[in-house]
C-alpha cells in the first residue's frame, strides 16, 4: 500500500483472566480464560469508514477499547498514523488520545446528569486547549449547530433531551477535540428506527465535511451496509472476513457471513424463505473455543480440514476470508 | 377463519394530577383463530400496552378507560381476577422481551414450566412431567431432563428465550402475545426463535400476536399488522400490501427510514421531530406536526378510517397515493 494507513491493528491478542476457585489456586490449576481477540489485523485508511460486526461475545467491543488504548492488549500492534501507541510515552499518549474519540452506546450513561450539556461540551475543549478560552463558548455553540442541535441545548441537562438529542451531544463531545478517528461503539442501537435513520445521516454528513475516519461497530448489518465502505466480520474472537462491504455482502466468502446475512429479517414479505434453515446451535463458550476454525461447530459445510486452524486466504477485490474454503465459497453463487 | 380476539375501541390511560393521560386511544381490531398479527410502532407509541391489557397485565396506575375486549365470547376490558385467571396461561400465553427477567431465578426451568400444569389441572399429576418434557422437545430445547432441572442463569439467551416460550405453550394457549420477543438475542439466535414461532403457529393452529419495532421481524412472520403511532392505531394491512402500497404518511416515513440493502449510500430520510408527548397530543392527527403531506384539515379532528384497496385501512386525509413513486423500495 503506497500511503499509510491511519490506523493499522496487526496480529493483537487480548485475554482475560477468569477468577479461579480458592481449590483450583490451591490445586495449581491453571487460569482459565476468555479469549477476546486472537490475532486480529486489519487497517482503516484516512477518511474510510470500517464496520466491525458480529454477535454479542464476539470481541468486537473489546476491540474497539484496544484501538482506543482503554484496555492493554497482550501482544501484537495498534500504530496510529505509523505510531506504535502501546510505546508513547504519557505525553504523547495524551495527544493521540486526542487524535482518536469514542461515541458510546448508551448517551445517558455516558454523560453527567448534573452536568449542563453546555459544560459537558467545554471541557474536553477547555482540557486541550482547542480554542483560546475567550471563544469556548462560540466553540460549543458552533458543536451543537454541526450535530443539529439548538444552541438552547448548551443550558439543559442529560435528563431534559430525548434519546436521540443525546446522542447528537455524546457525537458532539466526541467531535469537540477535533479528532481524526472516530470509534462508535453501537452507538445507534438505543435508538428508533426514525431517529436511528436522523443519526446515521448525521454521522454519514460529518464524515463526509470533516474528513473522518471512522471505527464503527455494531451487530447491525443494515447499519453497517448503509454507513460503511469496508467491513469485518468476527466470530469468537478472531476476524473471519474482510473486505468491500458491498462486495463481502452481495458474495460473502465465509459461511459464518452468509448466516449471519441470511439471518437478517428484511423488510420485505417476498423475501420470507430467508430464515427457512436458519444457523442451527449457539456461539461456543470464548474459554473453550473449538480448535481449528472457530465456526466448524456450527457450520454447515465443516469437514474434517476445519479441524485444523484455516489459513487467511486472499481474494479478489481487496479481500480475504479465514475459512479452507473461502475460494469454492465466494464463486458459489446461491 | 373464525375471530378469536376483537378488541373494541380500546382506551388506556393513567391518573395524573387532577385528569388521566390517554396512553392507548380508540384501538380496534380483530385476530382471527391461527392467524399471525403484527403490531409495530415505536418506542412509547402504546404497542406494549396494548397487548398488555389484553391478559390484563397493565403496569402501574394504567387502565382500561373504555372499549371492550372479546377473547372466546367474554369480555376481558370488564372481566375480575376470578374470570381471568383461568384464561390467563391456558387460553392465552405470553412471552416478553427480556427471558431472564420473566423466569424465576430461584426456581428450576422445569418447575417453572410445569407449574401452570399443576395451577390449570391441565393434565393429570402423573403425567406432569411428561408434557413439561415434550413442551421443551417442541421449542427445540436440547436435552430436556438435564435443562429442566437447570436454573435460568445456567441457560444461553436463546434458550432462556426458549424456556419462557415453553411456559407460554405448556397449557396449548389458542393465543399468544409476544412483545419484543427477539429484541434482545443476536441476529441467528432471532432467526431460529422466529422460526420456532412460525413452525409452533402452523403446527399447533395457534394465533400470534407479535408486537415489535421491527418491520423485517413482522415481515417475516405476520399474516396483517397494524402500525400505532402516538396511541392509535393509524393503519392496518395484509402484510404484502403494507410494503408494497403503504398508505399512511407515517408508514411511509417509517419504511423509508430503516436502510435496506438495495438503498444502500442513499441517504435515509428520517422523520424529523419526535412523537408528541401523550399528555400534549395535537387536536387532530398526531402525526400532523412532523407529516409531508399536512393541510389545515388535518389539524382540526382526528381522521376517520378510511377502507383501503388492497385490504385492511388508515386513518390520514391526505393519504399518499396508490402507485405513486414511493421512495422506499
Amino acid at each position: 500500500m503506497a500511503e499509510q494507513p491511519l490506523l493499522a491493528v496487526e496480529a493483537l491478542n487480548k485475554n482475560f483472566p477468569l477468577r479461579r476457585s480458592l481449590v483450583a489456586g490451591l490445586m495449581g490449576r491453571p487460569h482459565r480464560r476468555v479469549q477476546a481477540a486472537k490475532s486480529v489485523s486489519f487497517a482503516i485508511g484516512r477518511g474510510e469508514s470500517f464496520g466491525l460486526v458480529g454477535e454479542s461475545g464476539c470481541g468486537k467491543t473489546t476491540l474497539g477499547r484496544l484501538v482506543l488504548g482503554l484496555l492493554p492488549a497482550d501482544d501484537g500492534a495498534i500504530l496510529f498514523e505509523g505510531q506504535d501507541i502501546a510505546k508513547t510515552d504519557p505525553a504523547g499518549r495524551r495527544a493521540l488520545r486526542r487524535q482518536m474519540q469514542m461515541v458510546f452506546q448508551d448517551p445517558y450513561s455516558s454523560l453527567n446528569p448534573r452536568i449542563r450539556i453546555g459544560s459537558a461540551l467545554a471541557e474536553p475543549i477547555r482540557l486541550h486547549g482547542i480554542v483560546p478560552r475567550a471563544e469556548v463558548q462560540a466553540e460549543v455553540a458552533r458543536l451543537l449547530e454541526r450535530v443539529g442541535l439548538p444552541a438552547s441545548a448548551a443550558t439543559r441537562y442529560p435528563s431534559e433531551l430525548s434519546g436521540g438529542q443525546r446522542q447528537r451531544v455524546g457525537i458532539a463531545r466526541a467531535l469537540s477535540v477535533r479528532p481524526k478517528l472516530l470509534v462508535a461503539d453501537e452507538a445507534v442501537s438505543g435508538l428508533d428506527v426514525s431517529v436511528r435513520a436522523q443519526v446515521l445521516n448525521l454521522l454519514s454528513d460529518l464524515r463526509r465535511d470533516l474528513g473522518l475516519t471512522l471505527l464503527f461497530i455494531s451487530h447491525d448489518l443494515g447499519v453497517i451496509e448503509y454507513l460503511c465502505e469496508t467491513v469485518g466480520v468476527m466470530y469468537l474472537g478472531t476476524m473471519v472476513e474482510y473486505g468491500p462491504t458491498a462486495a463481502v455482502f452481495a458474495r460473502p466468502a465465509h459461511p459464518y457471513t452468509r448466516a449471519l446475512l441470511a439471518s437478517i429479517p428484511r423488510a420485505d414479505p417476498s423475501a420470507s424463505a430467508a430464515h427457512d434453515t436458519p444457523l442451527g446451535g449457539e456461539p461456543p463458550s470464548p474459554v473453550n473455543p473449538p480448535s481449528g476454525c472457530p465456526f466448524r461447530t456450527r457450520c454447515p459445510a465443516a469437514q474434517a480440514l476445519c479441524e485444523t486452524p484455516p489459513p487467511r486466504v486472499t481474494l479478489p477485490g481487496g479481500r480475504w476470508a479465514a475459512c479452507h474454503f473461502a475460494t469454492e465459497f465466494v464463486q458459489d453463487v446461491r | 377463519m373464525a375471530e378469536l380476539l376483537t378488541v373494541e375501541h380500546l382506551g388506556i390511560g393513567i391518573p395524573r394530577g387532577e385528569g388521566t393521560v390517554a396512553l392507548v386511544e380508540d384501538v380496534s381490531f380483530t385476530v382471527r383463530a391461527g392467524e399471525a398479527y403484527g403490531i409495530v410502532g415505536e418506542s412509547g407509541c402504546g404497542k406494549s400496552t396494548t397487548i398488555r391489557a389484553i391478559i390484563r397485565l397493565l403496569a402501574g396506575r394504567a387502565r382500561i378507560t373504555q372499549g371492550a375486549i372479546r377473547f372466546e365470547g367474554a369480555d376481558l376490558a370488564n372481566a375480575d381476577e376470578a374470570r381471568l385467571r383461568p384464561l390467563r396461561g391456558a387460553g392465552i400465553g405470553m412471552i416478553f422481551q427480556d427471558p431472564l427477567t420473566a423466569l424465576n431465578p430461584v426456581m428450576t426451568v422445569g418447575a417453572q414450566i410445569a407449574e401452570g400444569l399443576r395451577y390449570h389441572g391441565t393434565v393429570p399429576p402423573s403425567e406432569r412431567r411428561a408434557r413439561m418434557l415434550e413442551v421443551m422437545r417442541l421449542v427445540g430445547l436440547p436435552d430436556p431432563a438435564r435443562i429442566a432441572a437447570a436454573f435460568p442463569h445456567e441457560l444461553s439467551g436463546g434458550q432462556r428465550q426458549r424456556a419462557a416460550i415453553a411456559i407460554a405453550l405448556v397449557c396449548s394457549p389458542r393465543l399468544l402475545l409476544a412483545d419484543e420477543p427477539t429484541t434482545a438475542l443476536d441476529v441467528t439466535i432471532q432467526a431460529q426463535i422466529l422460526k420456532l414461532l412460525s413452525d409452533l403457529r402452523s403446527r399447533l393452529g395457534m394465533a400470534l400476536i407479535l408486537v415489535t419495532h421491527d418491520l423485517g421481524v413482522v415481515a417475516q412472520t405476520c399474516d396483517r399488522v397494524a402500525v400505532m403511532y402516538s396511541g392509535r392505531i393509524v393503519e392496518e394491512a395484509p402484510i404484502a400490501r403494507i410494503f408494497a402500497a403503504p398508505r399512511h404518511p407515517y408508514t411511509v416515513a417509517l419504511l423509508n427510514s430503516i436502510p435496506r440493502g438495495t438503498r444502500a449510500n442513499h441517504p435515509l430520510h428520517p422523520i424529523a421531530g419526535m412523537p408528541p408527548d401523550p399528555a400534549q397530543r395535537p387536536t387532530g392527527c398526531s402525526f400532523a406536526p412532523r407529516c409531508p403531506n399536512k393541510q389545515a384539515d388535518c389539524e382540526r379532528a382526528f381522521p376517520a378510517w378510511t377502507i383501503a384497496a388492497g385490504g385492511g385501512g388508515f386513518a390520514c386525509y391526505h393519504p399518499a397515493t396508490v402507485g405513486a413513486d414511493l421512495a422506499h423500495g
